[in-house]
């Protein structure tokens, strides 16, 4: 579970808050979908959760952890996939999933096990030994993903997960939060493709200026099933609509 | 052109706008200036001496016929300095850049790249010219009373001197680069070539230098006017050779000090024609051969292996799973890797040039004679080992910096800060004591000292790098500069070198101060009282150890929780 109590957040000098006062809760089984238009927050609130970004007000708590008080125990319940596909490039896949295993506290018999699985799922297991520098856009996220899912999180965080994968692996990745969520645990995923939002998640967020605009189930957003979930994103976040329709 | 304009001020803003977003609770400040200020004034005492001993040099050469030697000589002295430091930033900045992806796609001549990238390196090499500049030729100009004409040539001198190494440079870079074009994924292999590559080149001019100057002995008792006529001598010595190797600044010198205007003339023209044909050269080189290394460099093989499968590690302890993990990403980046490897080979040949020096027949090779002067001869080395240390160890340099993009993953993991940054001390330490031990052992050998000196040499150093670190890291973290897009013309001259540097020679005064109290006591009741000064010099270095140590961990948090990405 994640909690988001009152959450804000300034950057530098500016006198414009990036996270404007945010309250959420993310439940244990469900898939949380987080939307918001180009500079919204979405990545400033997922920083803050994941512990990156320091939090200037409010509180956030994974599980019951607080991450600002208790950091190291809070994070080790977290599974993160960042949007930037940037990681230790230059080690081999498998230098870099025993890596963060050791630093996950995984226990020995357990990576092997794990990172075997989940990469034969996405069809790593052939490159291996190859430096991750050498990999595509879509096999950096696919390594991303399975780091973060080695230590069996509680709460999965994804930004934008589904950038770059094939459509093969883009399905096993929706299977996969699907199952992670059917098992008790949380899973909190940003995107900007409306389409998977509305198929994958159970309950959405808009955030649009650094506030929380909506909160609530699908059915509940859309409130007549003949609207569609774009429909209201581009209501809710004040987009012109007119404009795109000459 | 207006591409090629338009490209070098792009790149250029780039690189000088690398810098951190901080939190608002840290307000921006004049700092930065009044650092820098700090800085201007702690090191303009050693450049004023300097330039007071090539003023003295051109009073002494009045009324000889060597100014254009001196003058050659020391264009090549600075020449020298841009050729040797100009490796790493030619090959990471023009031949195996991170932006070659996004050059490539756009409607730009491989000439226009490659020229763009040259003229970035040029203008960051600009500075070492202009300080050499006003520091040595220009007080010599002044010294031996040259005329009107010295000071219109200078500002020639000063914009021309790096153009040459850097052209010279990356003619020699081209086969090195276009060949390790080629081991895309094997950034081991790519590491240890650039290593033997560096070391070529510097044994190279090295071999150069000895070849124009000679080796002359200098008594540690001279003054400024000894050495100002030793120095005047052997240039007149010398002369036939500086005129024959230093061609190209000899014809410089010669227009900036001759009375002839045809010989003036010739001389310019002679110059400008020199630097042009290195510039054609490597324009040419580039129009045939740079295109196809950038595209080279984006190739990647990640081909499918058969058998593969995941191999489990022998699991250790976050502390050395963190260092080894550090080790392996930098070895494997052709940016750093380089400068880790390079470190412990290159400190220890320079050492043993230096005691070579030492124990050379004559006046030098008596130091070892005399207690007092074999002691303080050993506490030398071991400084200017530590010094050189810690001015070349990028390890413990830009701890945080390195990180770049993947900086996030330090604030990710469930690893407490400080054992982060053990790991980074750890790796730091390891990596410098190869190097100290090298040196250590070759010290042993070469000159006439005891066996447990190695110990001396060795721990005294590894206390005062180990606090240096500690000191370089913090201020790493106060400041680090994580969007980089290259390594070397971001960082090798931030402000961490600097105060690294004068955090050091306060030490040293604090140890010359120490030391001049043992000397004084031999000198005056004859009391051999050494191998106590070691002794305190080992507390003193370990006092460093802990107090630097206490600050790094007082603050770190605080810094570290301030860097916002």
């Amino acid at each position: 579970m994640i909690q988001i109590q009152n959450v804000s957040k300034t950057y530098g000098n500016s006198n414009k808050k990036a996270v404007d006062n945010l309250t959420l809760t993310v439940n244990d089984g469900e898939i949380f979908g987080f939307l918001g238009p180009n500079g919204a927050g979405k990545s400033t609130t997922i920083k803050m959760i994941c512990g990156i970004l320091s939090i200037d007000e409010g509180a956030i708590s994974i599980d019951g952890i607080d991450i600002a008080q208790n950091p190291m125990e809070a994070k080790k319940h977290i599974g993160f996939v960042p949007d930037t596909h940037e990681t230790y490039e230059n080690l081999t896949a498998n230098e870099f999933l025993n890596f963060i295993g050791t630093v996950y506290d995984v226990p020995s018999k357990e990576i092997k096990q794990r990172a075997e699985k989940l990469l034969s799922i996405f069809e790593l297991d052939k490159v291996l030994n190859n430096p991750i520098k050498t990999y595509s856009h879509g096999m950096k996220q696919k390594i991303l993903v399975v780091a973060a899912l080695l230590h069996n999180p509680k709460v999965w965080i994804l930004d934008e997960p589904l950038t770059g994968l094939d459509p093969q692996s883009a399905y096993q990745l929706k299977l996969m939060m699907r199952n992670h969520a059917d098992e008790g645990n949380t899973v909190f995923f940003s995107s900007h493709v409306i389409d998977v939002v509305e198929k994958v998640c159970d309950r959405i967020a808009i955030i649009d200026n650094g506030s929380l605009v909506v909160v609530d189930t699908l059915d509940n957003i859309r409130q007549n099933k003949d609207v569609s979930l774009e429909d209201v994103f581009l209501k809710v976040t004040g987009a012109n609509v007119e404009d795109y329709n000459g | 052109m207006a591409k090629f304009f338009a490209l070098v001020k792009t790149m250029f803003l780039n690189q000088q706008r690398a810098m951190v977003i901080r939190s608002n609770k840290f307000k921006k400040n004049p700092k930065g200036v009044s650092t820098w200020l700090i800085l201007c004034i702690v090191f303009a005492p050693l450049l004023a001496l300097m330039a007071i001993q090539m003023y003295f040099l051109g009073q002494f050469a009045i009324g000889t016929d060597v100014h254009e030697e001196v003058l050659a000589t020391f264009m090549l002295v600075c020449q020298g300095m841009v050729f040797m430091f100009s490796i790493p930033s030619m090959l990471n900045v023009v031949f195996s850049c991170n932006d070659a992806e996004r050059l490539l796609s756009m409607p730009l001549t491989p000439i226009t790249i490659f020229s763009a990238k040259i003229t970035l390196v040029y203008l960051y090499e600009l500075a070492t010219s202009l300080i050499m500049s006003l520091f040595i030729l220009l007080p010599y100009g002044i010294g031996a009373g040259l005329g009107v004409q010295f000071y219109l040539f200078l500002i020639f001198a000063i914009a021309l001197l790096p153009l040459l190494p850097l052209l010279l440079m990356s003619i020699i870079c081209f086969p090195f680069a276009y060949l390790t074009s080629y081991l895309q994924g094997k950034g081991f292999v790519k590491t240890i070539l650039t290593t033997l590559f560096f070391l070529t080149i510097m044994g190279a001019y090295l071999f150069f230098m000895v070849s124009v100057m000679g080796m002359e002995g200098a008594d540690q008792d001279m003054s400024f006017s000894d050495v100002a006529v030793l120095l005047v001598n052997v240039f007149t010595k010398n002369s036939q050779k500086i005129q024959t190797f230093t061609f190209f600044n000899y014809w410089l010198a010669t227009a900036m000090v001759s009375n002839d205007v045809a010989t003036i003339l010739l001389n310019f023209l002679a110059t400008v024609g020199t630097n042009g044909v290195a510039l054609v050269l490597a324009v040419l080189l580039s129009s045939v051969l740079y295109k196809k290394m950038l595209a080279k460099s984006l190739e990647k093989t990640s081909q499918k292996t058969k058998e593969s499968q995941f191999l489990q590690e022998k699991q250790s302890n976050k502390l050395f799973a963190l260092a080894i993990c550090d080790f392996k990403r930098l070895l494997r980046e052709s940016q750093l890797g380089f400068q880790v490897l390079a470190m412990p080979i290159l400190i220890p040949i320079i050492m043993v040039i230096l005691c070579v020096s030492l124990t050379l027949d004559g006046e030098m090779g008596q130091v070892w004679q005399q207690p007092l002067m074999a002691n303080l001869a050993i506490i030398f080395i071991t400084f200017y080992n530590w010094l050189m240390g810690i001015s070349g160890n990028v390890l413990a340099l830009f701890p945080i910096s390195r990180e770049r993009s993947s900086f996030y993953l330090m604030k990710m993991m469930p690893v407490p800060l400080m054992v982060q940054l053990k790991a980074k001390l750890l790796l730091s330490t390891a990596m410098i004591t190869i190097s100290y031990l090298l040196t250590a052992i070759i010290c042993v050998i070469i000159l006439p000292i005891e066996w447990y000196f190695v110990f001396v040499l060795t721990l005294l150093p590894i206390l005062f790098s180990f606090g240096s670190s500690c000191v370089t890291m913090l201020l790493d973290l106060r400041k680090p500069i994580l969007d980089w897009t290259n390594f070397q013309t971001s960082l090798k001259n931030s402000a961490n070198t600097w105060w690294t540097m004068l955090i050091a020679f306060c030490l040293l005064l604090v140890t010359l101060m120490v030391a001049g109290v043992f000397v004084l006591l031999y000198q005056s009741a004859q009391i051999d009282l050494f191998w106590l000064l070691y002794v305190v010099l080992v507390a003193l270095g370990v006092v460093y150890c802990l107090v630097a140590y206490s600050i790094l961990t007082k603050n770190s948090e605080k810094y570290f929780n301030r860097i916002e990405i």
